[in-house]
């Protein structure tokens, strides 16, 4: 099936993943730091993060799908998981199957996630480390949009966005670091105290000191 | 004084954020998904018009159906001849030509064997 509506669709839908994939990331390392406020708190940047992720898929999906559909250019079903097997610009297109490849890792880890084990998901969610450059440099080597100069805009965009991002990370880590090094039971304690002052209790921390004060003489 | 203590990590989101605060934040995110999803249908469906737009009629000399330099001789080279009607791989990229082959002499014509390599690389 040759149709040139394939070939805009793919270069349109490949143009759109990337974009809600580096969206995905960035609210991914935001989630892995501490931002948040009152307004937008970290669960909802870590749902939209999870959204995202899905629709940037969704898209992919799409790229992948008329890419292979469109018989013009010979990219075949296995060259779009197995690396560097397409005969049609072996290197990017084979990129762009490394990056769908840890892609898929990464989703069926994130889906699976109550069965793997929050340590195997997040040692398989730092793919998307490798899995992000991967898949600029596929659009960067593969894709033809890029002679124009809103897609050289868009492309940068893309690329200083996840690197801010990664920085706010790397720059929050050492007081991640402090938070992590406390003992765990004073860091829970102040969010019950909290809570029994919500519940109109006096003071939280002298109702959970009371059994210890009510042994004193 | 313990209101002063600020806590870092509480023990779990429900008790953090509250019943009220999670459902508007859940609505705000399906509103958000709504419109990033709506908004990537779109820009798709503008990429496609601006890539359907950008024919060799458009832009002088088939520059559009031209692939970024060397990968349209890699393609042919290992190819191996696999698209002989469309001739393809001379140029390695799909061809723009395909909905306006009558424009400016830009002619898929399988007779003339590779017309891309006369109009589009020079």
């Amino acid at each position: 099936m040759t149709s040139p509506w394939l070939w805009y669709t793919t270069r349109a839908t490949g143009t759109v993943a990337l974009v809600l994939l580096t969206a995905s990331v960035v609210c991914g390392i935001l989630t892995a730091t501490r931002a948040g406020n009152p307004l937008v708190p970290r669960f909802a940047v870590a749902e939209l993060h999870r959204r995202l992720a899905l629709l940037g898929f969704t898209f992919l999906c799409v790229h992948v799908l008329t890419a292979v559909a469109d018989t013009y250019v010979p990219i075949g079903w296995w060259a779009t998981v197995v690396p560097f097997t397409s005969s049609y610009r072996p290197l990017w297109i084979g990129l762009g199957a490394v990056a769908v490849d840890l892609l898929l890792v990464v989703l069926v880890t994130s889906v699976l996630r109550s069965r793997v084990g929050p340590r195997v998901f997040r040692a398989v969610h730092w793919l998307v480390y490798a899995c992000w450059p991967v898949a600029v440099l596929h659009a960067i080597g593969a894709g033809t949009d890029l002679r124009f100069g809103w897609m050289q805009v868009l492309a940068g965009v893309c690329i200083l966005a996840v690197l801010v991002a990664v920085g706010w990370r790397i720059a929050e880590d050492p007081h991640r670091g402090r938070a992590t090094a406390e003992p765990r039971r004073p860091a829970l304690d102040p969010g019950a105290t909290r809570l029994v002052a919500g519940s109109t209790r006096p003071a939280g921390r002298s109702t959970r000191t009371s059994p210890a004060a009510r042994t004193r003489p | 004084m313990v209101g002063a203590v600020n806590p870092p990590a509480p023990p779990s989101r429900v008790r953090r954020h509250g019943p009220g605060v999670r459902d508007r934040a859940f609505v705000t995110i399906r509103r958000v998904t709504a419109w990033v999803a709506t908004g990537a249908v779109a820009a798709t469906a503008v990429l496609v018009g601006v890539a359907a737009h950008d024919t060799p009629g458009h832009h002088d000399g088939g520059s559009a159906v031209t692939p970024p330099s060397g990968a349209g001789t890699n393609s042919s080279s290992l190819n191996g001849g696999g698209l002989s009607t469309r001739s393809a791989p001379s140029t390695g990229a799909p061809s723009f030509t395909n909905p306006a082959p009558s424009t400016g002499g830009v002619s898929l014509a399988p007779s003339t064997g590779s017309p891309q390599v006369a109009t589009g690389q020079t």
